[in-house]
């Protein structure tokens, strides 16, 4: 059975337990004779109560069905496939969203490391000049940068970020065909059939989001998809610098 | 000792396989091995990241959603009392969802558009600085002074919980960035959008309507920025999730429903319309900013309802009758000084919220297409029907609370 890529995605929650593959140790001479110079590409498959497609999808393949995720059978009353949430101090109450599936791909995202100052002096917009030191200091107005950085725009552009990048795309729409193509920098699947307000020991004995509870309630659902495919495409362009201090 | 790169980077690799980072340490690897324009991750520089979020930023950046691509809000069928009383499902379906640039621009079939604004089209290129690394995008923890509901100043990083400040989890907009445009296309549908049984309204193709969106500007007003916080309240009585925020904007919003080439196919259900350039209502210079909630004794919070029936409440909690909290609330500081009229002399600008349609310098001519709000038909020719604005808004107490839901 093939494994589900294990990916970091902090805006997702409650995820099936991350299935790593064995892990092997990068050796000297290995890590010495690589040329990627200027960074990585990655491309990343993620689904979520889905199935990988019968065959591999590029950009080129998007439209045939075969290439496309398909969902477990997460539709009908009391199904599995469920994230559900519980404010503190609200014991027993579940926002629960059911019949949850996710498939998400992305075909190329270039990842650098850069000095900000170099790489993010490139924009054409307002630059250092943008710089707010209310960012970079806490409650008391103490700097948060590193020891020995000022808390300037040039202490700023002095740090290390990551750059991610996606490459430029040709999207476009077809007026006689009514198709879009070329927006496959990310593509995103994402059905959340019902949302509810369940309760602990409601309908059975337990925990509110236990199927046992999903009586068929709903008030709203959720989708994200595409009239002609299975997945929304988006196209994105520039670099994203991500940082800490 | 300095450690040479690959022993960093075989550090990095032992310490992510036991916590199983494994994606982040080959990024790293590769990044502290590279000589050319990948730069050195430093242990020195690593070490001393405090770790409380993440900094983000966002240069030459767009993205777009296809026209063909959705979000879409469903709804669901209606109680037999709500549909006998001619409530019927609604959804609500968002196409070609777009941040692009505010300059230049193309409508949804690619074509250019007739005018020079913004507004006229719905799509244009890459954001120069949508949040620049000297002004980033923050989502981060965090502790800010504040109030209790009890009326504590809250100042404290450790200590007691009648002192001790709040973690925060925020995230924290850019103070400064290059206008921007958000468009979509929408469609709102009744009944799913089936001809055969729609309540009323409807065109021939489909029970509902589509329309197009555009807002171009930034989200600051003044000295105010966007954000968003959430914390466990720092109350004995409700130790609950707490939301606040600050919601600014100024800009340009235009919401068009005619078509520049109204075809049978573009009409029809889920195809996407080729939207007049021109077309719309105009709402032009917008200055709006309204706080949610205020310091740690006023904020958004959700529970079930009493009688647990599927119903829920969402209530932005009242102010407590406290002097040194409502104080607070309407001056900023712990006495509230009068004026000649009696009014508050000094009232506190981060709790006052406030919605200007246009400016008000000027008297502006009944077909005025560079301030206030007016309506365009397709040919161009404007209606406009002035200014308004709404001033001092306070939110002192509101509660939502669902009925009907299954």
């Amino acid at each position: 059975m093939r494994r589900a890529p294990c990916f970091l995605l902090p805006f997702l929650l409650a995820l099936p337990p991350c299935a790593q593959a064995d892990l092997v140790v990068l050796g000297e001479d290995v890590l010495g004779e690589e040329t990627a110079q200027a960074g990585i590409a990655l491309e990343m498959e993620w689904m979520l109560n889905a199935r990988p497609p019968a065959a591999a999808a590029t950009a080129a393949t998007l439209d045939d069905p075969a290439t496309a995720p398909v969902p477990d059978a997460c539709t009908g009353t009391g199904n599995p496939c469920t994230l559900a949430f519980s404010f503190a101090n609200r014991p027993g109450e579940w926002l629960v969203l059911k019949d949850t599936a996710l498939a998400l791909r992305i075909f190329t995202l270039n990842l650098d490391g850069v000095q900000m100052a170099t790489a993010a002096g490139a924009d054409t917009g307002c630059g250092s000049t943008c710089f707010d030191v209310a960012k970079f200091r806490n409650e008391t107005g103490a700097c948060l940068l590193p020891t020995g950085v000022a808390c300037t725009a040039a202490g700023v552009g002095s740090l290390r970020a990551l750059r991610f990048g996606f490459p430029e795309r040709n999207p476009a729409y077809s007026a006689a065909t009514g198709r879009s193509t070329g927006y496959n920098s990310v593509q995103l699947f994402m059905s959340i059939g019902r949302v509810a307000v369940q309760y602990d020991n409601r309908t059975v004995a337990g925990a509110g989001y236990l199927p046992g509870q999903d009586v068929g309630q709903s008030f709203m659902g959720l989708r994200i998809s595409d009239n002609n495919h299975r997945y929304a495409g988006m196209s994105i362009s520039g670099d994203v610098y991500v940082y800490g201090f | 000792m300095h450690l040479q790169r690959w022993q960093v980077a075989r550090q990095w690799v032992r310490r992510a396989r036991g916590r199983g980072r494994l994606a982040l340490a080959l990024a790293a690897v590769l990044t502290a091995t590279t000589a050319g324009a990948a730069e050195e991750l430093d242990e020195r520089a690593l070490a001393e990241v405090q770790g409380a979020g993440l900094a983000i930023g966002l240069h030459n950046f767009s993205l777009r959603m296809a026209p063909t691509s959705f979000i879409d809000l469903t709804g669901t069928a209606p109680t037999a009392a709500a549909a006998a009383l001619g409530w019927a499902r609604g959804d609500l379906r968002l196409y070609g969802l777009s941040l692009t640039s505010a300059s230049g621009g193309s409508d949804w079939y690619g074509n250019g558009c007739t005018g020079a604004t913004a507004l006229d089209c719905p799509i244009g290129g890459v954001i120069p600085t949508l949040a620049s690394v000297y002004n980033p995008l923050l989502l981060r923890v965090f502790q800010y002074p504040g109030l209790s509901r009890t009326g504590s100043l809250l100042n404290q990083a450790s200590g007691a919980a009648t002192v001790r400040m709040p973690t925060v989890l925020e995230l924290d907009w850019p103070s400064l960035t290059s206008t921007w445009r958000v468009a979509s296309w929408l469609e709102l549908l009744v009944n799913n959008g089936s001809l055969s049984g729609c309540p009323s309204g409807g065109n021939a193709f489909f029970c509902g309507a589509k329309l197009q969106l555009i807002m171009s500007g930034r989200p600051v007003s003044g000295s105010e920025h966007t954000y968003v916080r959430l914390f466990t309240m720092p109350d004995s009585v409700d130790p609950t999730l707490g939301i606040t925020g600050r919601l600014a904007f100024s800009g340009n919003l235009r919401i068009g429903v005619g078509l520049s080439a109204p075809t049978t196919a573009a009409q029809q259900i889920h195809q996407v319309p080729d939207f007049s350039d021109r077309e719309g209502l105009y709402f032009r210079n917008i200055d709006a900013f309204l706080p949610v909630g205020a310091g740690y004794y006023q904020a958004l919070t959700f529970s079930s309802t009493a009688s647990r029936n599927g119903n829920f409440v969402a209530e932005l909690l009242r102010v407590p009758n406290i002097a040194a909290v409502y104080n607070d609330f309407y001056c900023g500081a712990p006495s509230c000084a009068l004026n000649a009229d009696g009014a508050i002399a000094s009232p506190n600008p981060d709790t006052h919220g406030y919605l200007r349609l246009g400016t008000f310098s000027t008297a502006i001519p009944g077909n005025s297409t560079t301030n206030g709000v007016y309506f365009m038909d397709a040919a161009g020719s404007a209606t406009n029907m002035g200014t308004a604005r709404l001033e001092g808004i306070t939110l002192h107490y509101l509660k939502f609370t669902t009925t009907g839901l299954q």
